[in-house]
């Protein structure tokens, strides 16, 4: 057996106990274990013939990822108020795997974005649609990890100051649009999407903070809205807000660690997104991604009391999970074993597997064939490292424009 | 328009959206257009805006997309009892009727037959073909009324039947029509649907989270946490390891008594006992440090 994979003899110990009480979460959790178990052992019979194993399909990916970029399936309908989100996750899916684009395909593609910017600013689902958060950030992402002078023009940052102003709330939260829903990835989407583009100023996030903290639930995580469950997606826009206000220390780190620890799956080695329930692969992003923020900020506190070799939850397990269970045969990845691929989770495990094969200082840990190593990310907004810094070094450069609410 | 094709009749509605056209037809475009996709949040506000402008029922409108879900909550029951009882079969088919009646006076469930055609095709292709369709995020609202609907009607196995149920009820709720819910009741200041709505959704999916978020909501905006408590109790009665439930009963106890030394020993009592029942549940571990 490759030596950096677990024994799965010996995890098999770590399989689920019901203590003779079944309840629809140990039966379903106790399924999914056994469709993990499968592919394990499966895993381990092809192992003993091919010492790479497990491989990462980069070309398999790729060509699902690069297909998806021009012909979606019907039942992709649903997300067409969701098109700068489709556009980021094939992009950053693809930075990942070091694929690149042709300029005119880049061009395009930035063109269809500037399309979904609204004329009083910010991004829309798509083109004619309400401007909106959500796709506010996926379509700041997109055009930061195309990284052309183009992509970055075409953001009007005046214009999105002022619609990050519009849907800012008193106390400190956001709307996702104008009119719409309050939760925390409001808060985060604003935050990210001003820090990466450098028209963060303290009167926009006056408050943030404090409204952040109050979803810090007592599980330790934090919640879409105050009062909520604890919730892997949450959880990471809380922390990564936080840091983006240079303000993590008015959270409860400690608890927050011990809830985040007890997300990864003792059999599974993927992470759940909520206390007793099932593993998902687009958590090994929300919940794994969360754990280098983590990381500095307990450098921060005491930098004799950190790991200098790892992050703090297994991540061979984890790119184990996402490398056996997660992959289809086809290209594409998916939530757990049985389920269909889309791009939504190949962006998320994949990002989730970068997370863990690279520590600080370009240190790197790579379960399986060594060119499964996918590009470094930046953490907190979940962009190509490389990408995050052009972007951030040359919007540094603009003047902050001083927009007032109106 | 039923069986216009998606891009005609959002190119209706982005011209009617330029127009700030808000009439009745403004209206019934929405209803197809959120037919087609329930999770375009433009959609959702102007159909708002437009309601506000003609002065419609609200109630009305609440009742229409509550509908699906209580044929959906009915169906289960006797899907589960079908499994048991396969000469239940009629009664289903009977059921299946009724909500056929239902559909017809309800334009919403009406054009959910688009979904349900486009889904019995992809239902005699194959199963995982199913999974793409109702698995992508969104087909949300209709998912429960109207696959079940389908699923009672041609679904030839029981098998089958189940695991479109599974796959439909995560998608019970979105957090736009969440939102969408939450406005309409604002403007109402009428919450008596709410509690009802969101156990029938739970009672399909005990742990989805916009039906929380939005119970959460009704309740502490309108003071009903009466009897939560014992609704909690039942849902733990149900699966003790529900986290959902127990995340609940920390936000009625801390919304209604507080902790106080009283109420700390009667939790601590509580959870003591929850434990000796499951010792691993980690979900009451968390609520005991809480």
């Amino acid at each position: 057996m490759a030596a950096n994979v677990r024994s799965f003899e010996s995890i098999k110990k770590e399989r689920f106990k019901d203590e003779n009480c079944p309840t629809p979460t140990s039966e379903e959790q106790m399924k999914v274990e056994e469709s993990v178990e499968q592919l394990f052992d499966l895993f381990s019979k092809m192992v003993e013939i091919d010492l790479d194993a497990p491989t990462l399909l980069r070309l398999h990916h790729a060509t699902f990822l690069k297909k998806s970029l021009t012909y979606l399936p019907n039942s992709y309908q649903c997300l067409d108020a969701s098109r700068p989100w489709l556009c980021y996750w094939i992009l950053h899916s693809l930075e990942l795997l070091d694929e690149t684009l042709v300029p005119e395909d880049i061009s395009k593609i930035v063109q269809f974005l500037g399309k979904c910017q609204c004329p009083d600013g910010g991004f829309a689902g798509g083109p004619g649609q309400f401007p909106h958060l959500a796709p506010t950030y996926a379509a700041v992402n997109a055009l930061c990890t195309l990284g052309t002078e183009e992509a970055y023009s075409i953001i009007d940052r005046e214009k999105l100051q002022k619609f990050l102003w519009s849907v800012r709330s008193p106390d400190g939260a956001f709307m996702m649009h104008p009119g719409g829903e309050v939760d925390i990835r409001g808060v985060y989407c604003a935050l990210a999407v001003a820090r990466l583009t450098n028209i963060y100023t303290d009167a926009l996030f006056n408050n943030s903070a404090n409204w952040i903290v109050s979803c810090q639930t007592y599980e330790g995580g934090f919640s879409g809205s105050p009062g909520m469950e604890a919730h892997g997606g949450y959880g990471f826009c809380g922390l990564a807000a936080l840091s983006l206000l240079g303000k993590e220390h008015l959270c409860d780190i400690k608890s927050f660690m011990r809830w985040i620890v007890n997300r990864q799956m003792r059999f599974e080695g993927g992470f759940q997104g909520r206390t007793n329930k099932l593993v998902d692969g687009c958590y090994s992003f929300w919940q794994g991604g969360a754990f280098p923020l983590l990381h500095r900020i307990l450098m921060q506190e005491d930098k004799n009391a950190v790991s200098m070799e790892r992050w703090l939850f297994h991540q061979e397990a984890l790119q184990e999970y996402v490398l056996i269970c997660c992959q289809n045969s086809s290209g594409g990845l998916v939530d757990k074993p049985t389920k269909p691929r889309d791009i939504y989770h190949t962006c998320y495990t994949l990002s989730g597997l970068s997370v863990a094969q690279h520590f600080v200082h370009g240190k790197a840990n790579i379960v399986g064939s060594p060119h499964n190593e996918l590009a470094p990310i930046h953490p907190i907004y979940n962009v190509g490292l490389e990408a995050a810094l052009n972007a951030l070094q040359y919007f540094q450069q603009l003047p902050v424009p001083q927009t007032q609410p109106s | 328009m039923l069986f216009f094709p998606v891009k005609d009749i959002y190119d209706y509605f982005r011209a009617v959206l330029k127009l700030c056209e808000k009439s009745e037809r403004a209206l019934k475009l929405t209803t197809d257009a959120l037919e087609l996709n329930p999770a375009n949040y433009t959609v959702w506000q102007y159909r708002r805006e437009i309601l506000k402008h003609l002065n419609k029922d609200l109630i009305q409108e609440l009742q229409k997309y509550s509908v699906d879900f209580d044929i959906g909550r009915r169906m289960k029951v006797d899907l589960w009892a079908g499994e048991q009882d396969k000469s239940k079969v009629r009664r289903e088919r009977n059921l299946g009727k009724e909500a056929e009646e239902c559909a017809c006076s309800n334009v919403v469930t009406l054009c959910g037959t688009y979904h349900a055609s486009l889904f019995l095709r992809q239902l005699d292709c194959h199963g995982n073909i199913l999974c793409d369709l109702t698995n992508s995020y969104s087909h949300l609202e209709q998912a429960l009324g109207v696959l079940l609907f389908f699923s009672v009607l041609v679904v030839k196995s029981w098998d089958e039947c189940e695991k479109i149920h599974k796959y439909s009820t995560s998608l019970a709720i979105s957090s736009v029509h969440r939102h969408h819910r939450r406005v309409l009741v604002e403007w109402l200041q009428d919450p008596s649907y709410e509690l009802s709505f969101t156990e029938a959704i739970l009672s399909q999916d005990p742990k989805n989270y916009h039906a929380w978020q939005h119970r959460q909501w009704v309740i502490r905006t309108f003071k009903l946490f009466q009897n939560e408590l014992q609704y909690v109790d039942q849902l733990l009665d149900d699966d003790i390891r529900n986290n959902s439930a127990w995340n609940q009963r920390y936000f009625v106890v801390n919304n209604t008594t507080g902790f106080t030394p009283d109420v700390i020993e009667r939790e601590l009592a509580f959870t003591l006992d929850k434990i000796k029942t499951v010792a691993s549940n980690e979900s009451a571990w968390n609520y005991l440090r809480g």
